[in-house]
């Protein structure tokens, strides 16, 4: 690898890092506007016009708030649980392919970060990371809130990924590839050979049981149960404050925009759009396509939010049974018939 | 380049497996063992099997280590107590069991690495003359599935009656007693 | 397939690694120096709903948990071998699927006795 490609990777290493950090400030802002929309209010519009700068001051006042380590817990870990939170948010971004490549003065410039060929199972090893930090917060904090809301909290995710890696295997059977870049460059368009060229067409079972797991796994709602304040006050996050907390907030933010933006990917054909083909300028088309990527992902950030303001919680071993009971096998299920309609249909 | 990232790694995996096999805290040794399974996943990597490396990663720490912190997390204060003060040092009376078998195990480890000949192993040869081999640049995950799916469907398979195995031995342990067999 | 994986395809993933811990970091320790710092004893007493702390946090837990943990590293063990079958599924056809359905089935057989035995139930 030359320098010059080297000091492009890392600048989109940075530009794709900020980015992730904007939007999921942002998303806090748009998740109390829409809030204050279903329920009838006008919600934040004092800091700047509309309120635009809320997220600012918001971070600020994190940033500035005392923070308090209680002299019962375990002082190292009780700073690893956050920072592993945020740390395991952050890094899910590198194998997403945010666009097609773009071509500047002769260079090739691929606006993804890196193409390992096991991207899926990179994603699914993050998600799995995902549990560490809950866990180790909650118990370093030596809370009995906090201890039972990270067990829950653990227990609901490594359930939830079971089905999340069930529900990608029969994807895999579509695909054939574990490359992200490869099943992007797969659903070119939207219509190819008969047929609409995305995932979510061909998998649509498949899809909902992903989703599902993806609201279970950054823990939003109605699988919000790690934090459910009626009966574990904070939950894992009851004694943070300061930063520490923030790191907690803002992962479930970052989570939802990577899980989001691997949604799209998977199942809605990245950055392809319909009639992509009558452009014919190679640049136009790849930033066309990082434009209805991002549209996609806040279709769905919206669709989680949505969903918050909708749906109550669920009931624990309600929950667990959903997990267990009904989207495994519905999982199996559908491994099953993908494999017996490709086998026999094709 | 390379060299240097394998050095690196190598003493990263060494260095923490010798802290979680010495150390007294058990929540040290714990986080260790966190540090060692990513530099093993490293390790892999160098060795072009990243395949093996994401397993690794989303086996042994997104399970195993999942499943020893839950044990960790689910006991209470007593009973780590018990297991955290560990009076007597590295090598003690009541370590010996464990000391005989690693032992054991290294003597027997020495023996294989300096009686095999690494550079004419048999295997590797009926492999190379089956053709059965992977190119550096080929994509290790289909090399594995199709040699998992023919020549090694009986372990395979096999493997599939372990899991239920363990499975229906999970569920017989956590069980209930039935009121009258108390 | 002309996809290919070298260490060297890695290296980006280090670099985000690196990136994010140098965030972390930073804000920590900046956090660390520029907030407040108001101690009380009061203050820093774990949250019990403004009541005295009683007896300890760290209280045995129920083994249901921990029963999930086992099944999920098991099902993992069983996610991860169809994987390199799935990227083949196309090339292996009829005979790879009925070998995969072998192998699902014993382990559904397992999944069932699991539940037959109600070790998922919550009560």
């Amino acid at each position: 690898m030359e320098l010059i490609d080297l000091l492009i990777k890392i600048a989109l290493i940075i530009v794709i890092f900020v980015i992730s950090l904007v939007v999921a400030m942002y998303s806090t802002y748009a998740e109390r506007k829409i809030a204050a929309f279903f329920q009838d209010r006008v919600g934040p519009n004092r800091a700047g016009p509309w309120g635009i700068l809320q997220p600012l001051a918001d971070g600020g006042k994190m940033f500035l708030k005392e923070e308090i380590i209680p002299t019962n817990a375990t002082g190292f870990l009780f700073i690893v649980g956050p920072s592993l939170a945020i740390l395991t948010a952050c890094i899910g971004s590198a194998v997403i392919p945010w666009g097609q490549n773009l071509e500047i003065g002769g260079r090739v410039i691929p606006l993804q970060v890196t193409d390992i060929n096991v991207g899926i199972l990179y994603i699914f090893g993050v998600v799995s990371l995902g549990v560490y930090g809950i866990m180790i917060g909650g118990w370093a904090s030596n809370n009995k809130y906090s201890l039972l809301g990270a067990i829950r909290a653990a227990s609901q995710n490594i359930s939830y990924e079971i089905s999340m890696g069930l529900s990608i295997i029969a994807l895999l059977m579509v695909t054939g590839t574990l490359s992200l870049g490869e099943i992007a460059k797969q659903q070119h368009g939207f219509w190819a050979d008969g047929y609409f060229s995305w995932n979510v067409f061909k998998q649509p079972l498949g899809f909902l049981l992903f989703i599902v797991c993806a609201f279970a796994e950054t823990n939003r709602s109605p699988f919000d149960l790690p934090e459910c304040e009626t009966e574990l006050v904070g939950g894992y996050h009851t004694e943070y404050s300061s930063m520490k907390l923030g790191f907690y907030l803002f992962a479930e933010y970052i989570n939802m925009f990577i899980s989001s933006a691997v949604m799209a990917t998977l199942y809605f054909g990245g950055y392809n759009f319909p009639f992509m083909d009558l452009i014919h300028s190679p640049n136009l088309v790849a930033i066309l396509g990082v434009v209805a990527l991002f549209i996609k992902i806040f279709m769905f950030i919206f669709f989680f939010m949505w969903v918050r303001w909708t749906l109550p919680r669920f009931r624990y071993d309600q929950l667990m049974d959903l997990g267990w009971k009904t989207l495994i096998p519905l999982a199996i299920a559908n491994i099953v018939l993908t494999g017996i309609f490709m086998t026999f249909f094709k | 380049m390379i060299k240097v990232f394998f050095y690196l790694m190598a003493f990263i995996t060494l260095a923490s497996a010798l802290v979680v096999a010495a150390g007294k805290n058990l929540v040290r040794s714990l986080f260790m063992f966190f540090v060692t399974l990513f530099g093993l996943a490293g390790l892999y990597v160098l060795a072009l099997a990243d395949f093996v490396a994401v397993t690794q990663i989303v086996i042994y720490v997104g399970g195993i280590l999942v499943l020893i912190l839950f044990a960790f997390m689910l006991s209470g204060k007593e009973a780590l107590n018990k297991v955290s003060v560990q009076a007597d040092g590295f090598i003690s009376l009541k370590n010996a069991p464990a000391l005989l078998l690693a032992g054991l195990f290294l003597v027997i480890m020495f023996n294989v690495v300096f009686k095999a000949q690494a550079d004419n192993l048999p295997w590797v040869q009926a492999a190379i003359s089956n053709q059965n081999i992977m190119p550096v640049n080929g994509t290790g995950i289909n090399h594995i599935g199709v040699n998992l799916m023919t020549r090694y469907l009986l372990p395979f398979e096999v493997i599939s009656i372990l899991l239920m195995l363990a499975l229906v031995g999970a569920a017989h342990l956590s069980r209930k007693p039935k009121e009258d067999e108390v | 397939m002309e996809t290919q994986s070298l260490p060297i395809n890695y290296l980006p993933i280090i670099f985000q690694m690196l990136v994010a811990i140098g965030f972390v970091v930073t804000t920590m320790f900046v956090t660390h120096k520029i907030g407040p710092k108001r101690k009380t004893k009061d203050k820093l007493t774990p949250f019990e709903s403004g009541i005295e702390v009683v007896g300890n946090a760290r209280t045995p837990a129920s083994i249901k948990y921990f029963l999930v943990a086992i099944l999920f590293v098991l099902f993992d063990v069983e996610v991860i071998f169809m994987y390199p079958w799935a990227v083949n599924f196309k090339d292996m056809g009829k005979t790879g699927m009925i070998e995969m359905f072998i192998f699902m089935a014993t382990l559904l057989a397992g999944f069932i006795y699991v539940i037959k035995k109600k070790a998922l139930d919550w009560d």
